[in-house]
């Protein structure tokens, strides 16, 4: 963090109105955009942004600035997220039928310059509800299996399976796509 | 490619994602923040509004009626039907004490306390205040009572110690023991 995000930070904590409209033009971008990724739709997203920007500023005074700010605006983001979906009862964890997994062959044919960012965005989208938020909470966010379990109200251990299936799940679903991409391309 | 390698790509194509919130967020959070704030405020007046009131009831409630204000303490008050069971002998014993702090305090000035006070808790009872008589006087014993006030004080009483009077208070415990054997 640099001194100027840092003196930003402190004026806010004092409840400066200026400083804390200043923390929202610089970082509500990618409050919006986490926020966007673990809603169902643009307005949910808007209550779980505006909702997590609350929470951050009423609990601001206990972050330390030793820590990456960013990662603190996340993980708030990615609760309140939780926590609305919980509350509307619209998440569920249960394994989702329709399943496709990647095989081996599949993972060696597997290139990363094969897709661009909204053909993976909409295979992410794709999976099953629970298996999306642990692959995004932990490959996205960069959350530990430790705080997803926690965060989720799960074991550790099906975090890990949860992300592992999750993996294979979105290969198996960006493969596919390729090769209905392939036969559209083969028809025309 | 490998898992690593797949989580690597993943992020590094939303690590940096920024989506500009829609243009009347800001000003509908800030709003939202306000009416906290004030909430916030509101409650705090009416939390300190609350305790003015209650403390000034309080205090009310203790100066203007103080029995009311005491009557859960551990007071003692003085039952006619025990005072009636009073004989005279405890009268006379009583009495002394009470004939040491009357020259005193008109003597002394009011603001000064008595300095005859028996450090023996059971000596406590006949250290009675002029407010208890007259108390005790309103009730039906008027003319049980009557007597202390009228009593002149032995001149013995003056010279009684402390340990003279725990000596009679002694004795008083020890009679019915000897009764029981005698028996």
């Amino acid at each position: 963090m640099d001194s100027e995000e840092v003196e930003l930070i402190e004026r806010c904590k004092k409840g400066n109105a200026d400083a804390q409209r200043r923390l929202y033009s610089r970082y509500s971008p990618l409050l919006f955009a986490v926020a966007l990724r673990y809603s169902n739709t643009r307005h949910d997203a808007e209550d779980i942004a505006q909702d997590a920007w609350v929470k951050v500023f009423r609990y601001l005074k206990s972050f330390s600035e030793n820590n990456s700010f960013e990662g603190w605006l996340r993980r708030i983001v990615v609760n309140t997220a939780i926590t609305h979906y919980r509350r509307q009862k619209k998440h569920t964890y249960h394994v989702d039928i329709d399943e496709v997994y990647a095989t081996p062959k599949d993972l060696e044919a597997f290139k990363e310059t094969d897709y661009n960012k909204e053909e993976i965005e909409k295979a992410i989208n794709a999976l099953p509800k629970g298996y999306a938020t642990v692959f995004k909470m932990y490959v996205i966010e960069g959350f530990k299996h430790k705080e997803i379990a926690e965060t989720l109200g799960i074991d550790v251990n099906t975090s890990k399976s949860q992300l592992s299936r999750a993996r294979r799940a979105l290969q198996g679903t960006l493969i596919n796509m390729a090769r209905i991409a392939k036969k559209s391309d083969g028809n025309q | 490619m490998g898992i690593n390698k797949v989580d690597q790509y993943v992020k590094g194509m939303f690590a940096d994602e920024a989506i500009q919130p829609p243009k009347g967020a800001e000003n509908a959070l800030f709003e939202r923040m306000d009416k906290i704030r004030s909430r916030k405020r509101q409650a705090r007046i009416f939390g300190a509004v609350a305790l003015v009131c209650f403390a000034y009831w309080g205090s009310a409630t203790l100066f203007e009626n103080p029995e009311v204000a005491f009557s859960n303490s551990e007071q003692v008050e003085a039952n006619p039907a025990d005072l009636s069971a009073l004989d005279a002998d405890e009268l006379a014993n009583e009495m002394p004490v009470i004939a040491n702090e009357e020259p005193m305090e008109s003597n002394q000035s009011e603001a000064i306390p008595s300095v005859e006070v028996p450090s023996d808790s059971r000596l406590a009872a006949p250290a009675m205040t002029n407010a208890q008589p007259a108390e005790v006087q309103q009730g039906d014993r008027k003319g049980a009572l009557e007597p202390i006030d009228v009593l002149p004080a032995s001149p013995a009483s003056h010279v009684m110690s402390d340990k003279a009077l725990r000596e009679a208070e002694e004795e008083r415990w020890v009679m019915p023991a000897v009764v029981k054997v005698k028996d």
